[in-house]
């Protein structure tokens, strides 16, 4: 659930970028009026994966 | 530079024929209607213009339609904007912007930006123009809205970016940026009927539907507005009250198309998906609008 919001949070999809780009499994990079997701909410969806580790 | 988009822009519709090619001659009437009624600047290609559904080519032959008739009378304003930054910018270097004073730039739609991704957005628009800007926030269309923080961000980090049209039929939101602007960034009123309130708030004019159709009434409502006689100016404003809400009930263009239909300007046919007002909104549009026929210089 957690995950869920935090993906929404700013922006689809630089939220599930930020996903990805956790998992290492590609990078977070989005086309402008697009922006990637800040550090900080990166660093929550860096958290919440944790709990699905 | 920014005075010249103080006052009552309009933002020009665009009339078709009834086999829905685009009627030029009916535009350049139009135009000239808003010159003798003293409309003080023209829009191109906003969204009641039917810029989503006129081709890069037709909207090349709109422009120069308005260039030759308006014959540098008033300064133009011409539509550049959308929600792809790296086309919008090519569209920009692409266009022949030797006869325009300004772009009018719509905030990004559909993909939901964040405010720094609107930034970015508009520094790169900025950028890349050779021209003023008028930022266009409209978040009931964009499903976004630009925030006053980030369009004073922007006031002050480009000085081509002049302006704000503000659409977001938000009070608080138009005192928030009429309260911490510099001061020669412009906020326009791209709310016909909150126009009059924000210019006695310190607001630059308006970008207006209606203003087209009964530019005389419009434009002097405005002005007065300018000179802070709110009294006149209200009362003219009640006056147009009805008109205003009538031509926004179902749908922009539709609504202003059947105005100019009733005062016999140009047909009020319009491009799926949109579709011409109901009988019914006709009917009311017809009663509100007489009256207002033999006010204005007309062609016929």
């Amino acid at each position: 659930m957690d995950l869920t919001s935090l993906i929404f949070a700013e922006n689809n999809p630089a939220g599930i970028k930020a996903v990805f780009q956790a998992l290492k499994m590609c990078n977070a990079n989005v086309r402008l009026p697009l922006v990637e997701a800040t550090n900080e909410l990166k660093q929550k969806i860096v958290e919440a994966l944790k709990v699905l580790a | 530079m920014n005075k010249n988009f103080t006052g009552t822009g309009v933002a020009l519709i665009t009339p078709f024929n009834d086999d829905l090619s685009v009627d030029h001659k009916s535009l350049e009437e139009i135009v000239e209607y808003n010159i003798a009624n003293g409309t003080d600047y023209l829009v191109i290609s906003g969204t009641t213009g039917e810029s989503v559904t006129v081709t890069a080519e037709e909207k090349k032959a709109i422009t120069n339609t308005v260039i030759k008739a308006n014959n540098g009378r008033l300064p133009l304003v011409l539509g550049i904007g959308g929600n792809n930054t790296a086309q919008v910018v090519e569209e920009i270097k692409n266009t022949d912007l030797s006869n325009i004073d300004a772009i009018l730039s719509v905030s990004p739609y559909y993909s939901k930006p964040t405010q720094e991704g609107l930034y970015q957005h508009f520094k790169a628009v900025a950028e890349a123009s050779p021209v003023s800007i008028i930022l266009y926030n409209v978040p009931g269309r964009t499903a976004k809205d630009m925030t006053p923080e980030t369009t004073l961000r922007l006031a002050q980090d480009f000085k081509n970016i002049v302006a704000v049209k503000e659409a977001g039929n938000n009070v608080h939101q138009y005192l928030q940026l009429l309260k911490n602007k510099p001061e020669d960034f412009l906020v326009i009123s791209g709310d016909d009927d909150l126009a009059l309130g924000v210019v006695l708030a310190g607001g630059a004019g308006v970008i207006s539907v209606l203003g087209q159709a009964v530019p005389k009434e419009f434009t002097t409502m405005i002005n007065l507005g300018l000179e802070g006689k709110a009294k006149e100016a209200y009362a003219l404003h009640f006056k147009l009250m009805d008109l205003t809400s009538l031509i926004f009930a179902e749908n922009n263009p539709a609504g202003i198309k059947a105005v100019f239909q009733a005062l016999k300007m140009c047909s009020a046919n319009v491009r799926l998906p949109l579709v011409e007002a109901t009988n019914e909104l006709k009917q009311k549009i017809a009663e509100a609008a007489y009256g207002f026929n033999k006010l204005n210089f007309c062609r016929k």
